[in-house]
């Protein structure tokens, strides 16, 4: 059976918001307005049993209700939405700050009130998204990790990577069949069995950007091409990237 | 009228063509609308202030997931 071209695998769509999440956003501006003039309706409408002085007092309270939609219109959805929902909120408050309040400048009091819910739903917006690009990249490094471990399980040679402090970061299980569990050990102990970083060791110019290669002769007889180069690892650091080949046997 | 009139008329008109131009792009890059016209939600949202715009996005929520 042939392989797939990689250009005929279809990647699964993005995934979208469900729709109810809009249907809440508008759910709460509506909730929000018909609460903002719940006065005036009830006024209308004659239920008398409702008209509390609450409803008729200075509506700074009432508006900071309108923050809940904005911030989760940022939060969801993004600025767009955040500066969308902060027009309709000005324009909701502009009828009752030139008809209805009572109150000493209700139009400068409800400008400033915008201003800070609008600047609040951005900076939810931003730092939302930012957020979520942080655990896409995160996401994407972690699928990258694995495939290179993938790629390094299947090698014959023996790889090794070794960080600046020589302890040893990871190990392909080729390498672990010649040598042994090695992670967390130390280079020089794992490889050489010595208590201390060997007299020649490569690893400081490797780290400082050269590729090395020496050969590496057991006293069972085995030798194997050794070459080592830096690698970045997934933190930042600088290690050094050692691939294991055997050329000779052990002695029988 | 006094200048806080004329001021907060200002406001308005410019806050309702802001609203008004994001919805009519959404509107104008959208297939399908409720009703199949797009031309009477133009006129609902240009001549309808504030409650025409409510209308819309109330009937295409939609308008929202753009940025994904």
């Amino acid at each position: 059976m042939d392989k797939p071209d990689a250009s005929q695998i279809s990647l699964p769509a993005p995934i979208r918001h469900d729709a109810y999440r809009g249907y809440i956003l508008l759910s709460m501006l509506v909730f929000c307005i018909l609460f903002y003039y719940l006065g005036e309706i009830i006024d209308l409408a004659g239920w008398e049993a409702l008209r509390w002085g609450f409803l008729y007092g200075v509506h700074d309270v009432h508006r900071l209700l309108f923050m809940a939609p904005i911030v989760y219109a940022g939060y969801v959805f993004g600025v767009r939405a955040a500066m969308m929902i902060t027009i309709i909120a000005l324009m909701t408050f502009l009828p009752r700050a030139l008809f209805i309040s009572p109150f000493p400048d209700p139009l400068i009091r409800m400008v400033i009130f915008t201003i800070i819910a609008g600047g609040l739903g951005y900076l939810t917006a931003t730092a939302h998204q930012e957020w979520r690009r942080c655990c896409q990249l995160e996401a994407r490094l972690l699928a990258e990790k694995a495939a290179m471990l993938t790629m390094l399980e299947a090698m014959t040679d023996g790889v090794v990577v070794i960080g600046p402090d020589y302890k040893i970061r990871l190990a392909n299980p080729s390498m672990v069949n010649h040598f042994g569990e090695g992670v967390g050990a130390y280079c020089y102990q794992y490889l050489y069995q010595r208590d201390k970083p060997c007299r020649n060791c490569k690893m400081p110019g490797v780290i400082a950007g050269t590729t090395e290669g020496w050969q590496y002769h057991f006293p069972d007889g085995r030798t194997y091409d050794v070459l080592a180069s830096p690698y970045v690892d997934l933190d930042g650091t600088i290690c050094q990237l050692t691939t294991f080949r055997q050329i000779k046997p052990a002695k029988s | 009228m006094d200048l806080e009139w004329y001021l907060a008329l200002l406001l308005f008109g410019i806050l309702h063509i802001v609203l008004a131009l994001m919805l009519l792009q959404d509107l104008a890059g959208r297939n399908k609308v409720i009703g199949g016209h797009k031309a009477p939600w133009a006129i609902l949202i240009i001549f309808i202030t504030f409650i025409g715009s409510l209308l819309y996005l109330v009937c295409h929520p939609q308008i929202f997931y753009g940025e994904e």
